[in-house]
């Protein structure tokens, strides 16, 4: 991995686990493009980022870690988000009608119906207990639609993540 | 399958399941028309299903009026025009059997003297803004998540401002 020492970039990773032991980051393997022409440095411990041999532990519910460290070419900072976990609020119910999925809030009295891909997203966050992350859903959906650009499904992703929020049909888990 | 922005669509308020045929009559009861309250018990009785000749209907109800002065008085007194009121009452009555038996949409059409299911989908879908399936799906899962009173489903109700 090469990285451009003399910007503060912002990086990506797959949050593994925010509580367990060790907190290990995994690089995703979508960066942001980084210039590679003059005072390059190769960034090799993105895997186990332990800067200055001090292991990242992540307060709970921190959303942002933010390190600098010295490198031979200079101060490099580093900043990675902890992606949200969503998962589907108690008063919703779900049930399927083909492959579309139809929403129930019984708080609010309201039935919604998502379209092919918004029951796509649905069930990639209510298939997993824990909830599931914006970058999580992006992958399932990369995974049926390859020829659509991974940064539009995020984008979408995210946009209909924080629509369904303000239905309160979903939320981040604290 | 092609991707399309995820979207998300309001269709309907749950109380289009508590209950499926939400008329108030425009006049209170007592004061509407005796020959309106036969055409309405006429259409009632027939779940809806009453054919297009409104001077024959008139004429086996007895009423010694004429199709267009009927339908006239039958709008006042009820707000809407009979046809709308049978289409409506028809559309009710087989939201009820979805609801209470597992007879198919093309069964209950075929009851319910549609031509073809897809008529019966189209009046659904302006009523409720679900299809008949939909409907079923939604109000078997309301049945799990709220237990759902025992009423009647179809009755038709005075105006409670009329009233007073």
């Amino acid at each position: 991995m090469y990285l451009n020492t003399s910007v503060q970039f912002s990086l990506r990773v797959t949050f593994v686990s925010a509580r367990g032991p060790g907190c290990n980051f995994t690089a995703s393997e979508r960066l942001h493009p980084l210039p590679l022409a003059g005072g390059a440095y190769v960034l090799t411990e993105l895997a186990h980022p332990v800067p200055n041999g001090v292991p990242l532990r992540p307060r709970p519910n921190q959303r942002h870690i933010r390190v600098s460290t010295r490198t031979p070419l200079g101060r490099c900072s580093v900043s990675w988000q902890v992606p949200a976990q969503w998962k589907v609020s108690s008063h919703v119910g779900t049930t399927r009608s083909g492959q579309r999925v139809l929403l129930l809030d019984i708080t609010k009295g309201v039935v919604c119906k998502l379209n092919q891909v918004g029951s796509l997203v649905w069930l990639a966050i209510s298939s997993n207990p824990g909830g599931n992350t914006a970058e999580g859903i992006a992958t399932l959906l990369q995974s049926q639609f390859a020829h659509v650009a991974r940064a539009q499904l995020a984008m979408d992703t995210n946009e209909f993540l924080n629509k369904l929020e303000q239905m309160r049909l979903v939320q981040r888990l604290p | 399958m092609n991707y399309q922005h995820p979207a998300i669509e309001e269709l309907a308020s749950t109380t289009v399941f508590l209950n499926p045929f939400p008329i108030e009559t425009a006049k209170p009861s007592e004061q509407v028309d005796w020959r309106v309250r036969k055409i309405k018990e006429f259409i009632d009785n027939r779940n809806g299903v009453t054919g297009s000749d409104f001077d024959e209907i008139c004429g086996q109800l007895n009423l010694h009026i004429s199709g267009t002065y009927a339908a006239q008085v039958f709008k006042e007194s009820i707000g809407i025009g009979w046809r709308e009121y049978a289409a409506r009452y028809r559309v009710a009555t087989a939201a009820e059997r979805l609801k209470t038996t597992s007879n198919s949409v093309k069964e209950i059409a075929a009851e319910l003297g549609y031509r073809r299911p897809q008529d019966l989908a189209r009046g659904f879908k302006k009523a409720y803004r679900m299809s008949p399936t939909d409907y079923r799906h939604l109000y078997h899962l309301l049945e799990v998540m709220l237990p759902i009173e025992e009423q009647s489903p179809i009755a038709v109700r005075s105006s409670p401002t009329r009233d007073q």
